[in-house]
């Protein structure tokens, strides 16, 4: 990392750092927790399959691993216009049409988060500059907005699928 | 009989088409997606923006435990190592009997994430086993497999007989030798297995310890078998892969003919000759190939009866009868007596051309005609070659005078 942006970072923190202070009252106010599971197959005492979520202990390329993450009203105080946005991790690809999250809506990105739209509405442009719909393999960044208030002791959960490529 | 020639020239040409074979099959491999390395971290953050009082509050970052300010942690795991490799065998290898070390290939590719070494096993499979239209009746012998890396058919001093270091989505030709006994016969066939199995990369140079499927499952990289799919003498997720590869044995199968057509006699000339004394007939022994090889023919004696002498100088048989004497000048053919010709088929019968005399490889010493078929020349013969394609014949003719 050059000097440079080992400045602008430290710039960047000392403002983070004065805007915490001036609303530290309400800091702490939500739990926000990401978990990472796998889905295996076993066999029950009474002989039947079931199929049980643990984490990602056995990864390869192929598997398909569930991100999960919730988030907790953990103060006195009402919060509102909560969104989450989750960046596709690096090394796993979307699967389409899995994402969750109840009273939310769902938007996607597949330029690194600039730009987010409904799965239909994502458009890009391919190498001859032809507008087309973004596959979902494209996709680099899913946002969920909330579309209520979360009240204290409230939670809310969203998540989505991705595989390991 | 033995072909020596064709056998020698042959494996340059299939090392050349091997070579080639090699390279497309690694420039068609580089594009094959094997995923992600193992060992790679796997990691997600989400971020939480909210408001309260109507106020925007500080992002929160994402943990695994719950984080409640500050950018949090990320949430990983790591990618294990997937096992997973393919072998691929050629197609038919053609051996002579007594043949020794014939060259046949497989292609090994890794198909799992990580760096790997591959060990090689051979094995003979058992009598009957079918592959393609063959059925196997015999077992080849001084069986290896090994990486040729110069490419010349023969294991050398410093070629490892397994592979080392192989990438993940990278392929190598692997090459098997067999020898054929030399008791086997043209068609006999021998199908040979090569199991090709993963092991831990070991370093270069270093044959890598055998790998263990990972029973349960640990935070660290655990080890996959993931050959979902069998080859042809291996069980699935076993860290192996195998396929087969065919030796068909093609052996020449001569037929020798010997014929006799009288030329002229002394009275008639050559209408309608008689076999009385003094009279020439002409004798054509041929050797045609009607097996399936190329044969390499050395040498034929033929012992004639002793009412025979032999025409130094190969008469035509052109009139006048007076001129059907042997040794006539006028109406030679051949200054050594003897004509020779190839071709394809089982032979022409009696020839009588002056291209055909030969230079070298046919004489004779008082009955004893002998043939030497590695110096044989002439005109229409052609370049010396004892070496007879399946199909071809070589028909060497000379005259006899009838005392």
């Amino acid at each position: 990392m050059s000097i440079s942006r080992l400045w602008i970072i430290a710039i960047l923190l000392t403002l983070l750092g004065g805007y915490a202070q001036a609303v530290q009252a309400a800091d702490g106010a939500i739990k926000v927790k990401s978990v990472a599971e796998v889905e295996v197959t076993v066999v029950g005492k009474d002989g039947k399959k079931q199929i049980k979520r643990v984490s990602p202990d056995n990864a390869i390329p192929g598997t398909e691993v569930i991100f999960t993450n919730t988030f907790e009203n953990i103060s006195d105080k009402t919060a509102s216009d909560i969104v989450i946005n989750n960046p596709i991790p690096s090394g796993t690809e979307y699967k389409s049409g899995s994402t969750f999250g109840k009273e939310t809506d769902i938007e996607f990105s597949a330029d690194g988060g600039k730009k987010f739209a409904h799965a239909e509405a994502l458009k890009r442009r391919d190498a001859q500059g032809q507008e087309r719909t973004a596959l979902a393999s494209e996709y680099t960044n899913i946002r969920w907005t909330y579309k209520g208030q979360l009240s204290a002791g409230k939670s809310g959960e969203v998540g989505f699928r991705a595989v390991i490529k | 009989m033995k072909n020596y020639h064709a056998n020698k020239g042959s494996p340059h040409k299939l090392i050349a088409l091997l070579s080639c074979a090699a390279l497309l099959g690694l420039v068609s491999q580089s594009a094959q997606a094997v995923g992600t390395a193992s060992g790679t971290l796997i990691s997600n953050s989400a971020t939480l923006a909210y408001s309260v009082g109507g106020v925007a509050q500080t992002d929160i970052g994402s943990s695994l435990a719950g984080n409640t300010a500050g950018p949090g942690t990320a949430t990983t795991f790591l990618v294990d190592n997937k096992v997973n490799l393919s072998v691929v065998g050629g197609g038919v290898t053609s051996m002579t009997p007594g043949q020794v070390g014939g060259v046949s290939t497989f292609v090994v590719t890794n198909l799992g994430n990580t760096v790997q070494d591959f060990s090689l096993a051979l094995a003979n499979n058992i009598t009957g086993t079918v592959l393609g239209a063959n059925t196997d009746n015999f077992n080849g012998t001084g069986l290896v497999a090994f990486v040729d890396t110069n490419a010349n058919g023969i294991l050398d001093v410093g070629e490892l007989q397994y592979i080392d270091e192989l990438a993940p989505g990278a392929s190598v030709t692997v090459t098997v030798l067999s020898t054929v006994p030399v008791t086997q016969v043209n068609t006999d066939i021998s199908i040979v297995n090569l199991l090709a199995t993963a092991l831990a990369g070991g370093g270069v140079g270093a044959q890598g310890a055998a790998l263990v499927n990972t029973v349960a499952n640990t935070a660290g990289v655990d080890v996959v078998f993931a050959d979902t799919v069998a080859g042809t003498d291996d069980l699935v997720l076993s860290a192996n892969h195998s396929d087969r590869t065919t030796y068909q044995v093609v052996s020449g199968t001569l037929m020798v003919a010997k014929t006799v057509t009288p030329i002229c006699d002394p009275a008639n000339g050559n209408v309608n000759p008689k076999q009385i004394p003094g009279a020439a007939v002409r004798y054509a022994i041929t050797v045609a190939n009607i097996g399936a090889g190329p044969a390499t023919l050395t040498s034929l004696s033929d012992t004639l009866n002793a009412a025979l002498l032999i025409d130094p100088t190969l008469n035509s048989g052109a009139l006048p009868a007076a001129n059907c004497v042997s040794g006539n000048v006028a109406n030679s053919l051949s200054a050594s007596g003897f004509g020779a010709v190839r071709g394809v088929g089982v032979g022409p019968g009696v020839l009588g051309v002056a291209a055909d005399a030969t230079t070298a490889g046919a004489t004779s010493a008082g009955q004893v005609v002998t043939i030497l078929y590695n110096t044989l020349a002439s005109t229409s013969y052609g370049v010396v070659n004892p070496s007879l394609a399946a199909g071809d014949y070589v028909t060497v003719y000379f005259n006899v005078f009838v005392q």
